[in-house]
């Protein structure tokens, strides 16, 4: 019995075996698999484990660093098997500015080469003024852009701003976009694709489109909002006491943490404003809980925490409508709370790691009497 | 001798390993016997050696099998004395005494020999191998009152004294009622012994001296230099062991400790926000190891932009220790020129040195305020630096005046007394700490310590880019691009949570993330400028790896997988001591004839995993055509290619599916000529194919008449 692509190449990821990943990538292209099938059911959903893996607090970061190295070897020798014609004009692909998540943004630049399309690929962060000093020197047919965190959607508005400004395409994808359309129009791109694939069908047809919002005006509202985020984000700590006498007893570092969550919380609220999509918000509350439920984090926590945000909400505008976004958000968790999903059985190699991990993290800290307190 | 008369059954276990020493009461008798006959000339020299629950540690770190693996390994480098007349008894648990052999010249001797057969770590299992901890004390007697029993607890006091938990050892001198360590400085043996002992114990200590811009009198750098902190003698300078180790094979290790500590310091001094690469000094003993040399070249590379070598003018006499040098400097590893001026180095040399600094010895400059020739010899090194864009550094600045004198014959950078003397790293700090931030402009762009300007580092990396021919090449870019932008490298493992998550290793080693302190300006043009270039760089890097693979494809003949005739235009030089042989299948155009070309071909693949089965891996085979194959075999007499050669025959006739023969002609290489060696061969081997097929000849050796060929089988 064989395992499915992406477990086989988790357990690369998980060792982690750097050669024998990219042994085994490298096998698979010349036995004649495409890059794009080895990129959607390999790397991709393997590197998504590697997300849940982190997010469920079984790996820590340096896991996903070293799990990523592993990963970006095996693409680079399954990408150095693979034909390069060159078929089209250039494609220029960088990820916006304070993503630092450049490896699924180069599975799909490694894709669009044996599609045919040379690209130049820019890595992580890519900083707005350095790209379009890059745009205007080298004239590219069209600019993919990539963003897999929520927090540089406003940096990706600006970077796509910048590009309309140059009368040059624009595409967007990358986790952070969600599940539709709706982001990419809010942020004035040209088009949306989910994966690699989208991004060929992208280039292929070129499609245009032109926003019908103010989006000028939108990223004004934004930076208002961001210059409330400070003083509220403290005001909210003090509060959040009163709901969870816990935060008492933390530590000045674990109380800048809680601050710095909060003000997460906020700069979410102002980015759902920006991008007209109240989903975001929500997203973000059902993620931050996980990443906490997983720390250790007493539960109701960011329901506290925007209990906390709206009791210490700012009379100054825009503070009304990030208010409002902030209720729609604690509604969408008191819905979630009386029916949260149930794990699905059934064991499978992400499992068996997780397993794994936890064995051998609790055989250290027994040892070591070092326990990961909650952060 | 050295087994006991009768072997005790049903001991516990931990005793059958010690049943080969000396038992308690005869080693007692004897020790008397020797005590009431010694003299001035034959003192009796007793030791005690205590083992810190050694078997304990062991048997709760490995397992019980380990324990009594070790204890076994023990008792027989014990019992191993005893054959070499010392008398070895164990007194209590875990310690055991020996009397040395009567013919001992003093006390110095045995504890060498003692410490020497026990610092050598033990096997406790496979891949398991431990360092066996002990204090030992040493009781010597000549003349005067003394009984055994006495001698013995002299010996006990003096382990205890010397029991600190790790290797160590005291004296206790019966004759004079003192006891006291060794102050009169030991003779080499056993300063080597202590040196050992330093190692393992961990008693080796890394000192760093802050060499600064002297317009500033900012630190840019450190030099690393090693001590001993000896358990009596206190701190010992490297000029009392340096050269011991060097001829006493311990350099390796000597090296191993300070790399290792100075790994830990520069990547805390990194995680600090500190900009400080650290020079540590390589001997030419390590750089000629060429076990060794592979350690130091890994190890160095993952410590690009954080830690710089230090080499004397002698590695530049030597080739090996050059080629090191240059593989370090292609992974990005800088490298300096220490005590320049000192050596026999002939100037010409430096121009071949992949050198980015010269360091002028001390000599030249003590006396540079009274002696106008050091003042000129300085100008010139200068000079000379300059022309080959190399920086300098003086060494032993000790007075303002000589600082000032330097800094008027343009020479901007030093160390010395006169800054401040080499200190453990927790002083440094505090040095550091204490200096006044610079407020000068920097000035001239020194190599290390300061960051460059971005436009250039950028500039920089992308010319370096374009020359990459491998992977590591490329990483090392990126590690001296991160140092000049003013930030440094940290292995994934330990980075901090501060780190910016981008890994510079492109994949190849495990992940290197870069460093600098939150909100600095390096921070910043790291931030902005790294992405790119690691992107640049993995292009480059990519495009090494085709081009290799390319080359590869090129060189190899796609049929058998050998090498062809472009790849053997890529063969190293050959020695004198290499035999080829051309070897040719038999009657091939007929198998192509009578059974097609599928079947030749199935055949010369055949026929070429038969070579590289049955001939040795260090064999070269090439198909250089058609059937025709060329071997060479390194350092292999003709005669030793026949023996290969017969023997392959046997594998291949027993094997073949085919009545397919081959023949051979062999011949020696002379003067490294592969050319006129192939023409030998192939004569021969056309004169084993005029004289029947299926047979081996000998190519005529130079002054004999021409073919006289010599049939060695048919």
């Amino acid at each position: 019995m064989s395992l499915p692509l992406a477990d086989m190449l988790l357990l690369d990821l998980a060792t982690p075996d750097r050669r024998s990943a990219a042994a085994q990538c490298a096998t698979l292209i010349r036995n004649g698999m495409a890059l794009d099938q080895l990129v959607d059911e390999g790397l991709a959903p393997a590197m998504t484990q590697v997300g849940s893996l982190w997010q469920t607090a079984v790996w820590t970061v340096v896991d996903e660093h070293t799990a990523t190295a592993v990963a970006e070897a095996g693409l680079s020798a399954a990408a150095a098997e693979c034909n390069a014609p060159r078929m089209h004009g250039e494609v220029v692909l960088a990820c916006a500015e304070g993503d630092w998540h450049s490896l699924p943004a180069r599975m799909v630049a490694e894709v669009l080469v044996t599609h045919g399309w040379p690209v130049r690929f820019l890595g992580a962060s890519h900083p707005t003024d350095i790209l379009v000093d890059h745009l205007v020197r080298h004239r590219p047919d069209a600019v993919l852009l990539s963003c897999a965190v929520p927090m540089a959607l406003p940096a990706l508005m600006r970077a796509v701003q910048a590009i309309r400004a140059l009368e040059l395409p624009v595409y967007v994808g990358g986790r952070a976009l969600g599940n539709g359309p709706r982001r990419a129009r809010a942020l004035g791109a040209d088009g949306w694709a989910t994966n690699a694939a989208g991004a060929v069908e992208l280039l292929t047809r070129r499609p245009r489109h032109t926003p019908t919002h103010d989006v000028t005006a939108r990223l004004d509202a934004y930076r208002a909002g961001q210059s409330l985020l400070s003083g509220w984000a403290d005001d909210a700590t003090g509060a959040l006491a009163s709901l969870m006498p816990v935060v008492d007893d933390y530590s000045p570092e674990k109380r800048d943490r809680t601050r710095a969550d909060l003000a997460h919380l906020l700069d979410m609220a102002c980015v759902t404003l920006l991008l007209d999509d109240p989903t975001l918000l929500a997203e973000q509350c059902d993620w931050l809980n996980d990443v906490l439920a997983a720390r250790c984090v007493p539960p109701d926590a960011v329901t506290h925490g925007l209990t906390a945000l709206l009791g210490t909400s700012p009379p100054t505008a825009p503070a009304p409508s990030v208010t409002a976004a902030l209720h729609r958000a604690r509604q969408h968790l008191a819905g979630q709370s009386q029916d949260r999903p149930v794990s699905p059985s059934g064991a499978t190699v992400a499992d068996d790691v997780r397993a794994r991990s936890r064995r051998a993290r609790s055989s250290i800290e027994s040892s070591s009497n070092d326990g990961v307190g909650p952060d | 001798m050295a087994t006991s008369r009768r072997r005790p059954g049903g001991e516990p276990r931990k005793m059958r390993h010690l049943a080969g020493l000396k038992r308690r009461r005869e080693f007692q008798r004897e020790l008397d016997a020797r005590v009431r006959t010694a003299s001035d000339g034959q003192p009796v020299v007793m030791l005690t050696l205590g083992l810190n629950d050694l078997r304990g540690d062991i048997r709760v770190a490995f397992g019980t099998a380990a324990g009594d693996a070790v204890m076994g390994e023990l008792a027989t480098r014990l019992t191993g004395l005893d054959r070499l007349g010392w008398r070895v008894t164990r007194i209590d648990e875990g310690v055991f005494a020996a009397l040395a052999p009567a013919s001992g010249a003093g006390p110095d001797d045995p504890v060498t020999r003692l410490i020497s057969v026990l610092t050598d770590p033990a096997k406790a299992g496979q891949d398991i191998r431990v360092q066996l901890a002990a204090s030992v004390g040493v009781a010597s007697w000549s003349a005067g009152p003394a009984s055994g029993p006495a001698l013995l607890r002299g010996a006990r006091s003096a382990m205890h004294t010397a029991n600190s938990g790790h290797w160590s050892w005291a004296l206790y001198d019966a004759s004079a009622r003192d006891q006291a360590g060794d102050r009169s400085g030991p003779a080499a043996e056993l300063r080597v012994a202590e040196l050992r002992v330093a190692i393992a114990a961990g008693q080796l200590e890394v000192h760093y001296q802050p060499i600064v811009d002297l317009r500033t009198g900012q630190a840019v750098s450190v030099e690393a230099l090693v001590r001993m902190r000896h358990p009596v003698r206190g701190l010992v300078p490297p000029a009392e062991f340096i050269d011991l180790a060097e001829r006493y094979g311990l350099i390796s290790a000597v090296t191993t400790v300070v790399l290792d500590t100075v790994a830990e310091q520069a990547h805390a001094w990194a995680r600090a926000g500190r900009s400080l690469p650290c020079a540590v000094n390589l001997s030419v003993v390590c750089l000629v190891d060429p076990a060794y040399c592979e350690r130091l070249v890994t190890t160095l590379a993952a410590l690009t932009g954080l830690v710089t070598v230090e080499v004397t003018e002698s590695a530049m006499a030597d080739e090996r220790a050059i080629t090191v040098l240059r593989r370090l400097a292609a992974a990005g590893v800088e490298c300096q020129i220490d005590d320049f001026g000192t050596g026999y180095s002939c100037l010409a040399s430096l121009k071949g040195l992949p050198a980015t600094v010269v360091k002028i010895d001390r000599a030249f400059i003590a006396d540079i305020e009274t002696d106008v020739r050091d003042l000129a010899i300085v100008k010139a090194i200068l000079n000379l630096a300059n022309e080959l864009g190399l920086n300098v550094i003086a060494e032993g600045i000790e007075t303002q005046p000589v600082v000032d004198l330097l800094l008027a014959a343009g020479v901007v950078r030093g160390q010395g007394y006169w800054f401040a003397r080499p200190m453990p790293a927790a002083d440094l700090d505090a040095w550091l700490d204490s200096r006044p931030v610079a407020t000068e402009n920097r000035g001239p762009a020194p190599s290390t310590g300061t960051a460059k300007d971005t436009t250039q580092v950028l500039l920089d990396g992308a010319r370096a880019l374009l020359r990459v021919d491998s992977v590591e090449q490329a990483v090392g870019v990126l590690m001296r691009a991160v140092s000049d932008l003013g930030g440094a490298t940290v292995p994934a493992m330990r980075c901090p949570a501060d780190a910016i998550p981008i890994d510079v290793s492109l994949g190849e080693a495990d992940p290197l993330l870069p460093v600098a302190p939150v909100g600095s300006p390096a921070r910043h043009d790291l931030e902005r400028l790294l992405p790119r270039l690691v992107e640049d760089a993995r292009t480059a890097a990519d495009r090494a790896t085709r081009l290799a693979r390319l080359t590869d494809q090129v060189d190899t003949d796609p049929l058998t997988g050998l090498g062809n005739r472009r790849g053997l235009a890529r063969v190293r030089k050959l020695h004198d001591a290499d035999s080829i042989a051309m070897v040719d299948l038999d009657h091939f155009k007929q198998v192509n004839d009578t059974y097609g070309h599928a079947e030749g071909d199935r055949i010369l693949v055949a026929f070429s995993r038969a070579m590289r089965q049955h001939l040795r891996s260090s064999d070269l085979v090439f198909r250089l055509g058609g059937e025709e194959f060329l071997l060479i075999m390194p350092a292999t007499t003709p005669e030793g290619v026949l023996k290969a050669l017969e023997n392959l025959r046997r594998r291949w006739h027993s094997e073949r599916m085919h009545p397919v023969t081959f023949s051979a002609g062999v011949t020696a290489v002379e003067a490294g000529d592969l050319s006129t060696a192939v023409l030998s061969a192939d004569i021969a081997l056309y004169a084993a194919k005029q004289a029947g097929r299926d047979r081996f000849e000998l190519a005529s050796r130079p002054g004999q008449p021409e073919l006289a060929v010599e049939v060695l089988s048919t």
